[in-house]
C-alpha cells in the first residue's frame, strides 16, 4: 500500500515538472450500416512524462476501451463525464522519448438521424458527425479524425466543417477520401491549443441512385427529337 | 475621305446606328446563322441531358461527394446548352438552379442569394451608368472622336482599344468596372462598323472578345491586377517562403502580357473572325466623312454631357483610390458601392441626368449571370472543382523529369482550369498551395513554378461565365457562347505558349527558373 502512495506521489511530482507533447493523435472510426461503429486511436508522443493526463476522445459514450499498445506500464482507462468522453493515460517512468500508444474502443450508434422537412413529408437524414475540443493544456500538434462509411454508403455533402480553414492552410478542414475501398471523410486540424475545437457533419446517403432521373431524362430528350425535328428539316418554315 | 470607306448604298444612316437610345440590349435569341448551328442546337438538347446522365451515374470518385457529381452532372448540362443554345442561355440559366436543388446539390437559399451577390450588383449598377452615357450622348462623342482619330480603319479602330484597355489595367484593378467604363464606346464603335446586338458581324466579335482578353489578360501585368494575385503572393511568400516584390512580377507577367494582345489584335482579325474588306471601314452611308461631320456637328459639350463627365470622374475616383478608403472615410467603399454613388446621382430628380425608365437594365442577362454563378459556386461549395483539380494534377507522375516538361504541364492545368470555376480567388487558393507543395516535393524552387502559374489567373476567357466581363461583355449578343469559347482557348494558348518559350528563355535570364531541361538533383 504504502508503495502505491509513494509511486502515485512520485508520478504527480513528475507530471508538474513537463507536459508531455503530443505529437500526433489519430482516431479512426468505422461504421457499419447499422451504425454500430469499431474505433482506434493512435497517440504519438514526445518527452513523455511519467504521470497522468486526461485526453478528451470527442466520441460520445464509447465502451470496451482497451490498450491495443504502448510503453510497459501504461494504461488507458476512460473518466467518466456528461459531455465528450476523456481518456485518463498514465505513463510508467522510464519511456522512450518518443512512445506511441494504441487504443481500441467501441461505440454503439455511430450515425446521427436529423429531421428535415414539414410535417407528414419530413424525412429523418443520416448524418456522422464528430466535434472535438482540446481541454488540456497540451498543444496537439497534429489531430485527425476518420469516419469510414460501409460499403453501399457514401457522403452527400459535408454540412459542417469548422474552424474555417485559415488562409495559410493548404489542407481543406474536411477531406473525402477512400480507406480500404470504402469512402471516408477526415478531419484534420493543427496545433490544437487549449480551447480550440474542430468539428464535421456530413450527410450520408446510399450510393445506388434513384433510376428516375435516368427515366425523366430519356423521355424529354426522346419528346425534343421528335417535336423540334423541324430545326433541321429541309421543309422548315 | 469618303471614297476609301465601304459602299454606303445598302448601309444604314449613321443617325440610324448612333441612334443608341433605341438600341437596347433585348432578350431576343439569335437565330442560327448556319446549317451546323441548326444541327448543334436540335442535338444540345439530347447531348446535354446524355451528358448529365452520364456524369451523374458514374461511380463516384474517392473523395467526391453526391453533391458535388450531382453537381457536376447539372453544370455539364447548363454549358452544353449554353454553347449550343437549344434554349436562350437565361432559360438554361433557370433550369440550371432547378436542377441544383432538386438533385440536392444546393439549398434553396444559396440559390437564390446568387441575385444578391457583388457581381450582379455590378452588372446591374454598370448598366445603369452605361445608360448615363449613352443618354447624355457622351459615348455618342467619345466613340465619334475614337473613329474620327483612328477609324480609317478597323485595325486601327481595335488598337486603339488594346491601348485603352493596357492604359486602364493598373489604374482600376477592377475588371469589371473596366468594362464597364468602355462598354459604351465599344457598342457605339461596333454599330459605326456596322455590327449591332441584330446584325452582329466579325468586326464586333473582335471588338467585343479583343476587349475581354485585354480586360482579363492585362490585369495580369501587376501583382495588385486583381485581388487573386495578391492571394498568391502571399502563399508563395507564407508557403514557399518567397517574397514576390512588385517589379518581381512585373518583369515576368507584363511582357506576356502585352504580348499576347498584339498577337490576339491581328489574329482575331485576320484569322479566327476575318474581317472582310468590306467590313473594314465605317459601315455608314456618306463613310468616315460623314462621322466627322456627325462628330463637329455634336458642338461643343453640353451641360448633362458635362454632369455625365462629373458622375463619372466620381465613381472612378473612388475605383483608383479604394486602398485610401478606410484612412479618408473609415470604411472601404468597394466597386459595387462607388458605382452605387454614381447611380443615385445619376438618378437624383432635376439634378441627375437620368431617369428609371430609361435605364437599359437587361435582366436577362442578371438570371443568365445568377444561373451560372449558382452552378460554378455549387461546383466549388461541394468540392467538386477542387476534386477535378486535384485529379488533373494527381494523375501526373512529374518525379524526376526536367524542369521544362513538369513547368509545361503546370501551366496548361492552371491556365484551363479557369474553365470549370467562376471564381479566379477560389482557383488560386485551390491551386497555387498545392503548385507550391508540387515544387517543393519535386526538388523545384517554389517560385519557379508558382509565380508563372499566379500569371494565369486572370486569364479567364473561356467563357460567358468564366468572369464578371465575361457577363458583362456577352450581354451585347455581338458573338455566341461558342465564339467565346473558340476565341477564349485561343488566348490561353498563345499564353501557354509564350510562359513556356520564357521559361526556356526570359525567365532564366532574370534568374526565376531553372534551366528548361535541368533535372532535380
Amino acid at each position: 500500500m504504502s508503495r502505491r502512495i509513494l509511486l502515485s506521489a512520485l508520478l504527480a511530482a513528475a507530471s508538474l515538472l513537463g507536459a508531455t507533447e503530443i505529437r500526433e493523435y489519430k482516431v479512426r472510426l468505422g461504421v457499419q450500416a447499422d451504425g454500430t461503429s469499431k474505433g482506434t486511436g493512435s497517440l504519438k508522443l514526445a518527452k513523455p512524462t511519467p504521470g497522468v493526463f486526461r485526453l478528451p476522445l470527442g466520441i460520445p459514450k464509447p465502451k470496451d476501451l482497451k490498450l491495443v499498445d504502448g510503453p510497459p506500464g501504461s494504461e488507458i482507462t476512460l473518466v467518466p463525464t456528461e459531455g465528450q468522453a476523456l481518456l485518463q493515460v498514465t505513463l510508467p517512468p522510464g519511456a522512450p522519448a518518443e512512445a506511441s500508444l494504441t487504443f481500441s474502443f467501441v461505440m454503439a450508434q455511430g450515425f446521427t438521424y436529423v429531421e428535415s422537412g414539414k410535417g407528414s413529408g419530413a424525412t429523418k437524414l443520416r448524418m456522422l458527425s464528430h466535434s472535438f475540443v482540446n481541454t488540456q493544456e497540451t498543444e496537439i500538434k497534429s489531430y485527425r479524425f476518420e469516419a469510414l462509411l460501409p460499403q453501399g454508403l457514401m457522403v452527400q455533402a459535408i454540412r459542417e466543417q469548422l474552424p474555417k480553414t485559415g488562409k495559410s492552410e493548404a489542407e481543406p478542414r474536411v477531406r473525402l477520401g477512400k480507406i480500404d475501398g470504402c469512402q471516408s471523410a477526415t478531419l484534420q486540424f493543427t496545433k490544437v491549443k487549449q480551447g480550440d475545437d474542430a468539428s464535421m457533419s456530413v450527410e450520408v446517403v446510399p450510393v445506388q441512385k434513384s433510376w428516375t432521373w435516368l427515366l425523366v431524362g430519356v423521355v424529354l430528350a426522346g419528346l425534343y427529337v421528335y417535336y423540334f425535328k423541324d430545326l433541321v428539316s429541309d421543309k422548315r418554315p | 475621305m469618303s471614297e476609301k470607306t465601304a459602299s454606303p448604298a445598302a448601309g444604314p444612316s449613321i443617325q440610324e446606328l448612333l441612334d443608341m437610345e433605341k438600341m437596347t440590349l433585348s432578350s431576343k435569341v439569335r437565330p442560327p446563322q448556319s446549317n451546323s448551328e441548326r444541327w448543334m442546337r436540335y442535338l444540345g438538347f439530347p447531348g446535354g441531358i446524355a451528358l448529365f446522365l452520364l456524369v451523374f451515374y458514374m461511380p463516384a470518385g474517392a473523395g467526391l461527394s453526391a453533391a458535388a457529381q450531382s453537381g457536376a452532372a447539372c453544370f455539364v448540362l447548363a454549358l452544353v446548352w449554353w454553347v449550343t443554345e437549344p434554349f436562350p442561355t437565361y432559360v438554361t440559366s433557370l433550369v440550371l438552379m432547378f436542377l441544383l436543388l432538386v438533385t440536392r446539390t444546393s439549398g434553396a437559399k444559396p440559390i437564390m442569394d446568387v441575385l444578391g451577390m457583388e457581381v450582379i450588383w455590378l452588372n446591374l449598377l454598370a448598366f445603369i451608368l452605361s445608360s448615363m452615357l449613352v443618354k447624355t450622348r457622351l459615348a455618342k462623342r467619345l466613340a465619334l472622336l475614337l473613329i474620327v482619330k483612328f477609324g480609317r480603319k478597323a485595325s486601327w479602330a481595335l488598337l486603339a482599344f488594346v491601348i485603352i484597355q493596357l492604359v486602364l489595367a493598373p489604374l482600376i484593378p477592377a475588371t469589371a468596372a473596366r468594362t464597364v467604363m468602355t462598354l459604351p464606346l465599344m457598342i457605339v464603335v461596333a454599330a459605326i462598323y456596322g455590327s449591332t446586338e441584330e446584325h452582329p458581324n466579325n468586326f464586333g466579335k473582335n471588338l467585343m472578345l479583343l476587349n475581354l482578353a485585354g480586360i482579363s489578360v492585362l490585369s495580369s501585368m501587376s501583382m495588385t491586377g486583381s485581388s487573386a494575385n495578391l492571394i498568391a503572393v502571399g502563399f508563395i511568400q507564407s508557403m514557399g517562403g518567397h517574397r514576390v516584390y512588385y517589379m518581381d512580377w512585373m518583369l515576368a507577367g507584363a511582357p506576356i502580357a502585352i504580348v499576347t494582345m498584339l498577337l490576339m489584335w491581328i489574329l482575331g482579325q485576320k484569322g479566327i473572325f476575318r474581317i472582310p474588306k468590306a467590313d473594314q471601314l465605317p459601315q455608314v452611308e456618306g463613310g468616315l466623312g460623314l462621322v466627322e461631320h456627325q462628330y463637329r456637328s455634336m458642338g461643343a459639350l453640353s451641360f448633362a454631357e458635362k454632369k455625365a463627365i462629373a458622375i463619372f470622374v466620381l465613381v472612378l475616383f473612388l475605383w483608383t483610390t479604394d486602398i485610401f478608403h478606410m484612412r479618408w472615410f473609415g470604411v472601404e467603399v468597394t466597386a459595387p458601392f462607388a458605382a452605387l454613388l454614381g447611380a443615385v446621382v445619376a438618378l437624383f430628380p432635376r439634378w441627375g441626368v437620368l431617369t428609371w425608365s430609361e435605364a437599359d437594365i437587361p435582366w436577362h442577362l442578371l438570371i443568365f449571370s445568377a444561373g451560372a454563378y449558382a452552378g460554378g459556386l455549387a461546383l466549388d461549395d461541394t468540392g467538386a472543382a477542387e476534386w477535378a483539380v486535384r485529379m488533373l494534377f494527381g494523375g501526373m507522375n512529374l518525379k524526376g523529369v526536367p524542369f521544362g516538361v513538369a513547368f509545361t504541364l503546370i501551366i496548361c492545368v492552371m491556365m484551363y482550369s479557369h474553365l470549370l470555376t467562376t471564381s479566379k480567388t477560389v482557383r488560386t487558393i485551390i491551386m497555387i498551395p498545392i503548385i507550391i507543395t508540387m515544387a517543393k516535393a519535386l526538388g523545384w524552387s517554389p517560385v519557379s513554378l508558382a509565380l508563372p502559374a499566379a500569371l494565369c489567373i486572370d486569364w479567364v476567357v473561356g467563357l460567358p461565365i468564366s468572369g464578371k466581363p465575361n457577363v458583362i461583355l456577352f450581354a451585347t449578343n455581338q458573338y455566341s457562347v461558342m465564339d467565346n469559347f473558340k476565341y477564349g482557348l485561343i488566348v490561353c494558348t498563345i499564353g501557354v505558349i509564350l510562359l513556356v518559350l520564357s521559361a526556356a528563355t526570359w525567365f532564366h535570364w532574370i534568374g526565376l527558373t531553372p534551366a528548361f531541361w535541368a533535372r532535380p538533383l
